[in-house]
C-alpha cells in the first residue's frame, strides 16, 4: 500500500474552513450544547488535546461560569427551541473536569435549564470519575444526568497518561469511581469513553473495560492532524493503518462474542452508515453536526478536538450575551461541518467509502496550508476499518447453505 | 492522483442490505444492533442529539 501522503497544497483560501453557500432556512439548528461547568482539570493526562495541545485559551477563561452566564445559556437555548420547534435538546456537562464545580451546581444548572428550555431536556456529565462519590453519584443520578466516564483501559498501564498535576496517576482514584457508578448507579452510568493508544494491546484494552460492565463505550483516535500528526503517524509503509487494525481487532473480539457484551458506539455507528441510517457521531458519515461550545465565560464555541489544529480555531467571536445560536449556524466554521459533501475536497468526494467515511472527523483533516479541505490524517485507518466492517456485516448477512436432507 | 488512496478495491456492496433484511438475522451481536436502528429510524431526528464524539 502506498505510504500516506500529505496533502497537496493548493493556494490558500482566505478562511481554514471550506466556504459553503447555505441558506438560513437550510440550517440545521444547534441540537446539542455542551457547558463547560469548569475551565480546569484536576488531572493533567499527557495527551490532552485541551491543556497539552496548540490552544492556551482556556488560561483566560474563568474557573466556573457566574450565574449570569448560566442564566443567559439557559435562555439562548430556549430562545433557539423554540424558534425552531425542537422537542428534545442535549446538554452535555464538560470540562476540564466538570466535577470540579461540584454535583449541586451540576444537578442546579440542569434543572434550570428543563424550566427554562421548551422541550425535553436530556443531560449528561462527561467526567474523568475520580471525584465521583457515592453522593456525588447518587445527586447527578437523581436529577437525571447520565455519566460517562473517560478512561484509557481497564488497567493501571493503559492509564499512565492519565496523571494529576504532580504527575501521580488517576487510576486509583478512577478505578475507584467507576466500580462505584457501576455498582451503585447503573441506570445512570453512560459508558467509557477511551482513547486508543498504539503501545496497548488491543484486545486486552477492550476486555479490561468490559471488567466495569459499561453499556457503552467508544475508542477515539488521538486528535491530531496533517500538521500535527497523532502518535504513530505518518505510518510506515510496512503498517500504513496501525490505527485501523488496532480497531478492526477490537472489532474482531466485539463481532465474535455470542452476545453484545457491550455497545461500541463507532463499530455501530459505521455499520449504521453502511446500512443507510443516520448515524450519530461527528466522525463518520456525511450528516450535519449540530453541536456547540457554551465556555464558562458565555462565548460561544465549536467543539474543543478543532483547538487541536490551531490557537484560536475553535473560537467563533460569539457569545450568550450578545448572540443567538441562530447567528452561531452562519459561521464559517459551523456552516462548514453542516455541509456534507460540499466541505470535502476532491478526493474524498471521488472516493467510494465517503458515505461512510464522511471524510472522517473534522478536526483530523486540517493542514496549516489549505485548511479543513483534506483527506483525515486518519484516511488509511479508516478505511481499513470500514471495509473490515463492511465484509463482516455482508458475510452476517449471508445465510448459510441448507444442508441437503437424506 | 489515485481515485482511491490505498488500495483501489471498494468496501464490499453491502447496499442490497438493509434493516428489513436482516430482521431475522442469526449472528448475535449484529442482530442487537439492528434492533436499535430499527428503533431509530422509527423515530428520526434523535441522532442529532448525541452527534458529539467527548461524550457518551
Amino acid at each position: 500500500m502506498a505510504q500516506q501522503r500529505q496533502p497537496t497544497a493548493p493556494s490558500a483560501e482566505p478562511t481554514p474552513h471550506v466556504a459553503v453557500q447555505q441558506q438560513p432556512e437550510r440550517r440545521e439548528p444547534i441540537r446539542q450544547f455542551i457547558l463547560k461547568t469548569h475551565s480546569r482539570c484536576n488531572l493533567a493526562c499527557t495527551y490532552c488535546y485541551l491543556y497539552a495541545g496548540q490552544d492556551a485559551g482556556w488560561r483566560d477563561r474563568p474557573r466556573t461560569a457566574a450565574p449570569e452566564v448560566a442564566r443567559a445559556t439557559a435562555h439562548r437555548i430556549a430562545e433557539h427551541a423554540a424558534a425552531h420547534g425542537l422537542r428534545e435538546v442535549a446538554v452535555v456537562l464538560h470540562g476540564g473536569e466538570p466535577l470540579l464545580a461540584g454535583a449541586d451546581r451540576l444537578a442546579a444548572d440542569v434543572e434550570r435549564l428543563r424550566r427554562t428550555v421548551p422541550s425535553t431536556v436530556h443531560a449528561a456529565v462527561q467526567t474523568n470519575a475520580t471525584l465521583l462519590t457515592a453522593d456525588r453519584i447518587a445527586r447527578l443520578r437523581d436529577a437525571r444526568i447520565r455519566i460517562g466516564v473517560s478512561l484509557d483501559g481497564g488497567r493501571p498501564a493503559h492509564n499512565t497518561a492519565r496523571v494529576d498535576h504532580a504527575g501521580r496517576p488517576a487510576w486509583p482514584a478512577a478505578a475507584a469511581g467507576l466500580r462505584l457508578l457501576a455498582r451503585t448507579a447503573p441506570e445512570a452510568y453512560a459508558g467509557v469513553l477511551c482513547v486508543a493508544d498504539l503501545r496497548h494491546d488491543p484486545v486486552a484494552v477492550y476486555e479490561s473495560l468490559l471488567d466495569f460492565a459499561p453499556p457503552a463505550i467508544d475508542l477515539l483516535l488521538p486528535h491530531g492532524n496533517w500538521t500535527t500528526p497523532p502518535p504513530g503517524l505518518p505510518a510506515p509503509p510496512t503498517d500504513p493503518a496501525p490505527y485501523g487494525r488496532w480497531l478492526t481487532a477490537v472489532f474482531d473480539r466485539w463481532w465474535a462474542a455470542d452476545r453484545r457484551e457491550t455497545r461500541v458506539r463507532l463499530f455501530e455507528e459505521c455499520i449504521a452508515l453502511l446500512l443507510g441510517v443516520p448515524a450519530a457521531t461527528e466522525r463518520l458519515g456525511l450528516q450535519p453536526f449540530t453541536a456547540v461550545v457554551v465556555e464558562t465565560d458565555g462565548s460561544i464555541e465549536q467543539v474543543d478536538s478543532l483547538k487541536s489544529a490551531y490557537e484560536g480555531a475553535a473560537a467563533t467571536g460569539m457569545d450568550v450575551f450578545h448572540h443567538s445560536f441562530d447567528q452561531v449556524l452562519a459561521h464559517p466554521g459551523v456552516a462548514a461541518r453542516q455541509a456534507g459533501l460540499a466541505a470535502l475536497g476532491a478526493e474524498c468526494r471521488a472516493c467510494t467509502l465517503v458515505e461512510v467515511c464522511g471524510g472522517g472527523h473534522y478536526a483530523h483533516r486540517y493542514l496549516a496550508a489549505t485548511g479543513f479541505r483534506n483527506r483525515s490524517v486518519y484516511c488509511a485507518d479508516l478505511t481499513h476499518l470500514i471495509r473490515h466492517i463492511s465484509a463482516h456485516l455482508s458475510t452476517a448477512a449471508t445465510p448459510l447453505p441448507r444442508q441437503a436432507t437424506q | 492522483m489515485e481515485a482511491e488512496p490505498h488500495g483501489g478495491a471498494s468496501a464490499p456492496d453491502v447496499l442490497g442490505l438493509d434493516l428489513e433484511t436482516l430482521r431475522t438475522v442469526e449472528h448475535p451481536v449484529l442482530a442487537a444492533l439492528v434492533s436499535d436502528l430499527r428503533e431509530r429510524v422509527a423515530a428520526p431526528g434523535g441522532e442529532a442529539l448525541w452527534g458529539f464524539d467527548n461524550s457518551m
